[in-house]
């Protein structure tokens, strides 16, 4: 199914409501292309391309709901989709939590699509990897990695007259370089709605570089040490914190982090050190997000904690309006200032501790401190008088992104990511120098 | 495990027959499926256009995916949202590389667009193409399966499904200090139609269930609060799975439990002998045994995202993986398992092979590509693509621990531990990029002191190395103690796709590993 326009997902989201039955009913829908290329080993593996359109109803009667997906578009594909979730919605009991629709919106404009990006041809995606490719076997490295390109759109539209638009663009390269004896690793990736911004050369470059520098790692002891982040090791951090750390209603509920004693939350307390700055804004240019979040509802900027201070956290609409609050949706992006320092500053500043290029396979462990466990991985150096000195082996660590934040010392330049292990959501982050991080075991794994 | 009770389950089934059977869902939303002749139609004009542009194998796989979940939180139903994704998926081979497209238009015309889409990827990658791709032989095969249920969940009538969510809630709502539940149901329904130029049909149908909940305490006066998540599994039954499974019985007790753990103490840290419930140990066998026995993960196919695995083939068939007792079987027949079928998406048969035999590795898990990779003659049928829109490549088996041949009971093995750690259900999971260095939490803590279970604890995880840990496993508990677990979605490859797998298991007793209290904190 290709990228439908505004005007045709206006036309059959209307299609859709004029088969109702019931008086309120949401339509939402989305699709588009998208295409993959994988290699490793140096030689291509597996790729492939489809497209899909995904249609869901959600039918309503008085305070009861129920929706229904499907991914046909023919008329009467639709009429049993809309049948189907208004019998649903009658025997499904009444939801005291269910908010009105909301009427026509206001969008801020957020562009981020690129036709050429949404339909890379395979030869484009094939010529890509090949340069990452070539630069491993030049090295004698061992290269795996993967391409993607997507284009698609989403719109939202409702019996009130809502109607919400976003078409949207991403290229994603990802590549580890290993050494063929496997004594050494490295990764590195970029993305962007553009995919001429997407410099697989460079990024095998880096990855590259990377592997052999990782080569002889030492064995360091666990414990605390002071640690420079990249942004790709900031960006596997912060994946929990944006999925289940920021929600307003678990910390009124006291099953939080941010929860404070006898229901309250930590609004307005300084959690973190002074230079951090943490929000979400659709239109921001390096990392556009989407001009609406849940059922339509318009997304703008907003912060979560500004000079260090809790300033925010996530409502819904029902748990708005219920502490008198904005609804703030679920971010379509998250941004952490930077300063003015580059990674070499950050090095630089540090007497005794590591560089960290990567983290692996992290996972909530205590949600009351939002203690995570996780490793370093493809890369982690030893720093002494301000010089990286050698690579040492991985460590298994247990730490909470809440905690790092506030052993924030200085910050570095921002970069465009996303997480390496949990996918798409677009991150803007900085390097990072933290004064203290606990790593608790050794890890063998190269 | 709690063992079932009658009474209660008649209790919600009582409830739910109050209510009208207008609920049904049928399993397709938009209408029926081509039948048999017309699907050989639609499947054919995309191997004959494969063929045509020059592939020497295709295969079409036309797929129709239902999903249905409901989560309930205390006494509001959050959610009821039904699913259907139908497509078609055309993979081709081309001078010996991979191409693949998939349509969610499954018409003649739209086919064989996909099946030249396909030719035209595999002609764009033939270049970077180091080694060409050789397919283990494999026999036509012209069946139809069914997987193993009773009552297809997707013609319950909602109304029951409702009724069972609101009970457990409202039955953990009654003890004393539990504050939160929520609750969930969640169907897979899978109606698979496979065809290749080598001549094999297959159709396969297959349906998951899975029910779960978990009950939060919060002491807001002093700001702390414990979780205690249902103990149950998912599985590739039917509705009968949730019917025979006690929910009324579990909730109370996890909701007294909940409240039990705000008073429990943290361990000390140090070495513990813990004896592993399988409602814990299954993840834990998934994690440091499923995982490294994929053959494409050994050999670096898996480098860039999941990561290698310590077992490289050199060690097959010599490195001693765990202690004489451990033999770990892969298996796509074992009834009920998540990951079981008849054939997989390569079309090969399904089938059971051991990976670890006492104590020593001796197999991967493989596909008909992989084979060849080390020499084998035939895969283990372990191909499967998520969706008709992903492409098939290596994915899990069911892979369980066989449990003692005698009748030995978690008791016994209790009775043979000074200081110890008994772990029930599963909990916060993580392991390195070769599968060495893992950290496991749980749900209910109990210490072991002198061969007898003692007080609650909470805040438990232990970490090991894979081999030192399954080295340290001196008895398994029999038979009778056997139980599956699993995951309706395991994650794997680039795109990520989500695979069903169970492992089963029965309690083990593992010497001096390695606990942390996770109540320490990050302060410092």
């Amino acid at each position: 199914m290709p990228i439908l326009s505004p005007d045709e997902a206006r036309a059959l989201s209307k299609r859709i409501l004029s088969l109702a039955a019931v008086p309120e009913a949401e339509v939402s829908l989305s699709g588009g292309p998208s295409a993959h290329l994988r290699f490793a080993v140096n030689t291509i593996t597996t790729s492939g391309s489809a497209d899909d359109l995904s249609v869901s109803f959600t039918a309503r009667h008085g305070k009861r709901h129920a929706t229904v997906t499907a991914n046909q578009a023919d008329d009467p594909s639709l009429k049993r989709l809309v049948e189907q979730a208004e019998r649903l919605a009658r025997l499904a009991p009444e939801d005291p939590e269910l908010m009105p629709l909301l009427g026509p919106q206001e969008y801020l404009p957020v562009p981020g699509f690129i036709a050429a990006t949404a339909n890379l041809s395979p030869q484009a995606r094939a010529e890509a990897a090949g340069k990452a490719i070539r630069e491993a076997s030049a090295k004698k490295l061992v290269g795996a990695g993967f391409y993607r390109n997507s284009g698609g759109f989403e719109a939202t539209a409702n019996s009130r007259g809502l109607f919400a638009y976003h078409a949207a663009s991403n290229a994603r390269f990802a590549m580890t370089a290993r050494t063929s004896d496997g004594g050494g690793s490295g990764y590195a990736a970029a993305n962007s709605h553009d995919a001429a911004q997407v410099d697989t050369a460079a990024v095998a470059a880096t990855a590259a570089d990377k592997a052999l520098a990782s080569r002889g790692a030492r064995e360091l002891p666990p414990g605390v040490y002071a640690v420079v982040l990249e942004p790709q090791a900031v960006a596997d951090l912060f994946t929990t914190l944006r999925f289940a750390g920021l929600s307003a209603r678990e910390a009124d509920e006291g099953r939080s982090v941010f929860s404070a004693p006898g229901g309250k939350n930590r609004i307005g307390e300084k959690l973190f050190a002074s230079p951090v700055n943490l929000y979400t804004d659709p239109q921001h240019p390096a990392v556009p997000g989407s001009p609406f979040t849940e059922a339509g509802l318009p997304a703008r900027k907003i912060y979560f904690a500004r000079e260090g201070v809790l300033e925010n956290l996530v409502y819904d609409r029902f748990w708005a309006e219920k502490r008198g609050k904005q609804p703030t949706g679920h971010p379509t992006n998250l941004i952490l200032d930077g300063g003015t320092h580059n990674l070499e500053d950050l090095i630089a500043s540090t007497a005794r501790g590591l560089l960290i290029t990567r983290f692996w396979y992290i996972r909530a462990v205590n949600p009351q401190t939002m203690l995570l466990t996780g490793l370093t991985r493809d890369g982690l150096f030893y720093i002494e008088k301000g010089k990286v000195q050698y690579p040492v082996r991985n460590f298994r660590f247990n730490e909470s992104p809440v905690e790092l934040l506030k052993q924030v010392e200085l910050l570095g330049p921002q970069r465009r990511v996303v997480s390496s292990e949990q996918g798409r959501f677009a991150m803007y982050l900085p390097a990072l120098k933290v004064r203290a991080f606990r790593f608790t075991s050794l890890s063998e794994a190269v | 495990m709690p063992k079932p009770a009658r009474t209660t389950r008649r209790d919600f089934l009582k409830t739910a027959a109050a209510t009208s059977l207008a609920g049904r869902l049928t399993w397709d939303l938009r209408g029926d499926p081509p039948d048999a002749p017309e699907r050989h139609k639609l499947a054919g004009a995309a191997l004959s256009a494969a063929r045509k542009a020059g592939a020497s194998y295709a295969d079409v796989r036309i797929n129709r995916y239902l999903t249905e979940s409901l989560s309930a939180r205390e006494q509001r139903l959050r959610e009821v949202v039904a699913g259907e994704s139908y497509g078609a998926g055309v993979r081709v081979l081309v001078n010996g590389t991979w191409g693949f497209a998939g349509t969610s238009r499954v018409t003649a015309d739209a086919l064989k667009q996909a099946a030249l889409a396909a030719v035209a990827i595999a002609r764009a990658n033939a270049p970077l193409q180091a080694r060409r791709v050789e397919l283990a032989p494999v026999k036509a095969y012209r069946d139809r399966w069914n997987s193993s249920f009773k009552k297809n969940p997707f013609e319950v009538p909602v109304e029951q499904k409702i009724a069972l969510l609101l009970k457990i809630n409202e039955t953990a709502q009654k003890v004393k200090g539990a504050s939160f539940v929520d609750s969930s149901l969640r169907f897979a329904e899978e109606r698979k139609f496979f065809v290749s130029t080598e001549g094999s049909a297959l159709e396969q149908h297959l349906v998951r269930s899975h029910c779960t909940f978990a009950v939060t305490a919060v002491d807001r006066a002093r700001g702390v609060f414990q979780q205690r998540r249902s103990l149950s599994a998912p599985v590739q039954r039917g509705w009968e799975s949730i019917e025979e499974y006690p929910w009324l019985q579990e909730a109370g007790q996890a909701a007294e439990e909940a409240v039990q753990k705000l008073s429990a103490r943290p361990p000390e840290p140090g070495k513990y002998d813990l004896v592993l419930h399988p409602t814990h140990l299954w993840l834990t066998i998934h994690e440091s045994c499923g995982h490294p026995t994929e053959l494409d993960r050994a050999l670096g196919y898996e480098a860039n995202y999941a990561g290698t695995s310590f077992l490289t083939t050199d060690k097959r068939g010599k490195f001693r993986y765990g202690s004489e007792l451990v033999n770990m079987v892969g298996d796509r027949t074992q009834p009920g398992g998540l990951a079981t079928v008849a054939y997989d998406d390569d079309g090969v048969p399904g089938q059971r092979w051991y990976l670890v035999k006492n104590g020593v590795f001796v197999d991967y898990q493989t596909t008909r590509e992989q084979a060849a990779w080390i020499g084998q003659q035939q895969g283990h049928g372990c191909a499967h693509a998520d969706s008709w829109h992903s492409v098939p490549f290596q994915r899990m088996p069911n892979v369980s621990l066989d449990p003692a041949e005698k009748e030995i009971s978690t008791n016994d093995l209790l009775a043979d531990v000074k200081n110890g750690i008994l772990i029930l259900g599963d909990g916060s999971y993580s392991i390195d990029q070769q599968r060495y260095n893992f950290q496991f939490g749980g749900q209910l803590f109990w210490a072991i002191r002198n061969g007898k279970k003692a007080e609650m604890l909470r805040d438990v995880a232990y970490q090991a190395r894979t081999p030192n840990f399954w080295n340290s496993c001196d008895g398994l508990a029999g038979p009778r103690e056997y139980w599956l677990g699993g995951s309706f979605s395991d994650a794997k490859g680039e795109p990520v796709q989500l695979n069903a797998v169970s492992h089963g298991c029965p309690t083990a007793r593992f010497r001096q590993v390695n606990v942390l209290n996770t109540a320490a904190g990050p302060g410092r």
